[in-house]
């Protein structure tokens, strides 16, 4: 039952609780940054690492915090370890973190981060934390990299996934490079493509809820 | 009591929507002929893409409806089956499937997005942009009847932004043997020119018959005047949405004529700026839609009206030549706001209501009046750049002169023309003309420099007289014999701006490169006068 429920903090927030997809938190940075599946996977660690960082020290902290100021404070180390990110991922990655600009500090006011910081890290332990910090970084991570994978493959007609550390190209297919649609790299097509995919997240979601509670009756009778 | 709520159109006549959809059809389907004969006149394949742009624009539009209610279709399919075990799924479904198609009218959609794209469209934009038109257009909004924006237009739309420099290309492209005019469409030059006609070669019946580059659709502004006409009285269309459309476009114009100094040719010049680009083929066709337009009789004409103002608007003070499309997309938004304001209102209640119309109204001739004024100053100072010459004349030898022909304002070089002549005094003719460096690039110049022949392909028809420009090349530049020093001084009629040549001069240069051949002219009038031949 408990390793149940454990799995379940972890695994809820991947698909079914997609704090993108499904709880549409957080749209700013995914909808900046889904250019290309370079600069969504470099955000999308970027997320996990603060996550797991201030779930755990809140977890922490939970019982020394004083309910009136603990918005400050989550924000506080929420920004510091925001800044720290920042730091070394200028030191260790400039190109990503340059690519990137201002959606990294941005990271601090991420509905995702404060959210999980006040509705489940203040009140849980820290091994339930740090789960829930994992399983909601990944699918943020998940959402963004699926944004990101169609707008690439529209705008450019292919893909390219870099290393960052040494920025050198890991591998480059555009097969549709003649045919791409320049405007899926722009605004309009993050809007686009990020409506359809929540739309079709959604079809799904609804649907197999349907068939459970059918199944659900069929049992019952 | 209960209300139940049926999709837009809401009709209170005995025809189904199905039969008036289908004279829409056929009236589309008219446009779209005339388009693909004009367009085999000018060459097997462009008639052959005309054809086949309208071809997989429908299809496209029909495949992906097909595929949006294929699991609808299914399942209605298996409950009719399930209801009814003797009945066939595939043909239920197919059956299913047949109505909801028939009453989506996506080809409908389809045909006027074609007619919307220029002949040069290459076709994966057309069906890219025909799947985002149908689906993001009215299938998300859930269908026919539903749909927000004219879906047509919506691809239209996104084809421009997305291919606009793709489309561009593709019109060039196909016309791309002209050695003297570029792909521009009549109203990308007028636009160019300040939206003034003097100056360009504008004929009033050549637009009214569609002689021209735009679109496919666009263009045979005179057949679209007759289904128009036609459609109006077989209450396919409501006439009054395209006849305060385009009465106010024309009276806006008209103002601006007016104000531009144009006298009584206003009236012609208002006439082109109507019959030019997408406005009658928006008014007749996009602007109709009975599902993106208000209900009401007064929010249709408001609706109107205020199209007309949003395409005055973007096409004579935004950067965009043609506003038809984006207007009308602004007016279907502001569609169910009008319905809202329009709702309730009765007969006591006409002051608002015409209120409102007449504000839109004088707001467009305002905007008529100003943009007469400020295009004219515009184009005076444009005009002035471009007519003002400047040479020196040096003696080489006996008879022989280098000239330097300057064209621009004072400081603002626009081109320069370099050239030697040969006079024979005695007979007073100009025995030879040796060009040795022009300042413009590629095509007339080149052919002027090099001396080779100018090579005019068959499309110059398209456009130009192309044995009118090859007599004149001949005659006047090329020299088979020497020239009169008349006939040159004729043409120049002595005076130190090309806005002050007469019309019958002009017509005579206006070959093509305009500006440039004037500039020819010019250099060898300065040369016979320097020489004292003038008398």
């Amino acid at each position: 039952m408990d390793t149940q429920k454990k799995s379940r903090i972890f695994l809820n927030p991947l698909l079914k609780e997609n704090p993108i997809l499904v709880l549409i938190l957080g749209l700013c940075p995914v909808l900046g940054v889904s250019e290309t599946i370079d600069k969504a996977i470099g955000m999308g660690m970027a997320v996990i690492l603060v996550l797991f960082c201030t779930n755990l020290v809140i977890s922490l902290i939970r019982k020394l915090v004083p309910n009136e100021v603990r918005i400050p404070i989550y924000i506080v180390i929420i920004a510091s370890f925001v800044t720290m990110v920042q730091m070394l991922m200028n030191a260790f990655t400039p190109e990503l973190a340059e690519s990137l600009g201002a959606f990294i500090p941005l990271i601090t006011v991420n509905c995702i981060i404060l959210g999980r910081a006040e509705a489940f890290a203040s009140k849980n332990s820290v091994g339930d934390s740090i789960l829930d910090a994992l399983g909601n970084g990944f699918g943020f991570l998940i959402a963004v990299f699926l944004v990101a994978f169609f707008r690439e493959f529209l705008a450019t007609g292919g893909w390219k996934l870099s290393n960052p550390f040494t920025n050198s190209t890991i591998f480059e297919i555009r097969p549709l490079a003649d045919f791409a649609i320049p405007l899926f790299g722009q605004n309009t097509g993050a809007f686009l493509t990020l409506g359809i995919i929540i739309g079709i997240v959604t079809a799904i979601r609804i649907s197999s809820e349907q068939r459970k509670t059918l199944k659900a009756k069929k049992e019952v009778q | 009591m209960k209300f139940s709520m049926s999709p837009a159109p809401f009709l209170r006549r005995k025809r189904t929507t199905l039969a008036i959809m289908l004279e829409l059809t056929i009236a589309l389907a008219l446009v779209w002929l005339a388009s693909i004969i004009y367009y085999f006149t000018i060459g097997t394949n462009h008639g052959l893409q005309a054809i086949l742009i309208g071809v997989v624009s429908t299809v496209t539009m029909m495949l992906v409806e097909f595929l949006f209610y294929l699991p609808k279709c299914i399942k209605d399919g298996k409950e009719a089956v399930s209801k009814n075990s003797e009945l066939n799924c595939f043909k239920e479904t197919m059956k299913a499937m047949g109505y909801k198609l028939s009453h989506s009218f996506g080809w409908v959609s389809g045909l006027i997005l074609a007619l919307l794209l220029p002949v040069g469209t290459p076709l994966y934009v057309v069906v890219v942009s025909a799947i985002i038109a149908i689906l993001v257009g009215k299938l998300l909004f859930g269908g026919f009847g539903y749909n927000i924006f004219n879906p047509a237009i919506v691809g239209r739309i996104f084809a421009q932004l997305c291919f606009g420099t793709s489309l561009a290309y593709g019109v060039e492209e196909s016309v791309s043997d002209f050695t003297i005019f570029t792909g521009a469409t009549v109203t990308s030059q007028l636009s160019n020119n300040n939206w003034m006609t003097t100056g360009l070669d504008i004929d009033l019946w050549k637009l009214l018959l569609g002689n021209y580059q735009g679109t496919l659709g666009e263009t045979f502004t005179l057949l679209i005047l007759v289904i128009g006409v036609v459609l109006a009285i077989r209450k396919v269309i409501d006439w009054k949405v395209p006849v305060f459309y385009v009465g106010t476009l024309y009276l806006a114009s008209l103002l601006a004529g007016f104000c531009g100094g144009y006298g009584l040719g206003s009236f012609e010049y208002a006439l082109i700026q109507i019959s030019i680009g997408g406005i009658m083929f928006g008014a007749v066709f996009c602007l109709t839609d009975p599902v993106t337009n208000p209900t009401s009789p007064s929010g249709k004409v408001i609706f109107a009206v205020g199209a007309a103002l949003f395409t005055f608007v973007i096409r004579y003070f935004a950067s965009a030549p043609e506003g038809v499309a984006y207007s009308i997309l602004l007016m279907n938004m502001l569609t169910p706001l009008i319905d809202r304001c329009i709702k309730g209102f009765t007969t006591k209640k006409l002051l608002p209501k015409w209120g409102v119309i007449g504000g839109i109204m004088l707001a467009s001739m305002v905007l008529g009046v100003s943009s007469g004024f400020v295009n004219h100053g515009a184009y005076d100072a444009e005009y002035r750049r471009q007519n003002e010459f400047s040479s020196v004349v040096e003696k080489v030898e006996d008879n022989v002169y280098h000239v330097e022909v300057e064209q621009g304002e004072k400081g603002r070089v626009w081109s320069k023309i370099e050239m030697k002549v040969t006079l024979d005094m005695n007979n007073r003719t100009v025995t030879k003309i040796e060009v040795l460096s022009y300042g413009g690039n590629g095509g007339f110049g080149d052919a002027l420099l090099t001396g080779g022949e100018i090579e005019f392909s068959d499309d110059f028809a398209y456009f130009g007289d192309k044995n009118k420009a090859l007599a004149f090349y001949d005659k006047y530049i090329k020299l088979d014999s020497p020239l009169s020093f008349d006939e040159y001084l004729t043409i120049y009629g002595k005076e130190n701006s090309i806005g002050n040549w007469s019309s019958e001069a002009k017509g005579v240069i206006r070959v093509g490169a305009t500006y440039t051949t004037m500039g020819f002219i010019y250099g060898v009038c300065e040369v016979i006068n320097y020489a004292g031949g003038a008398q």
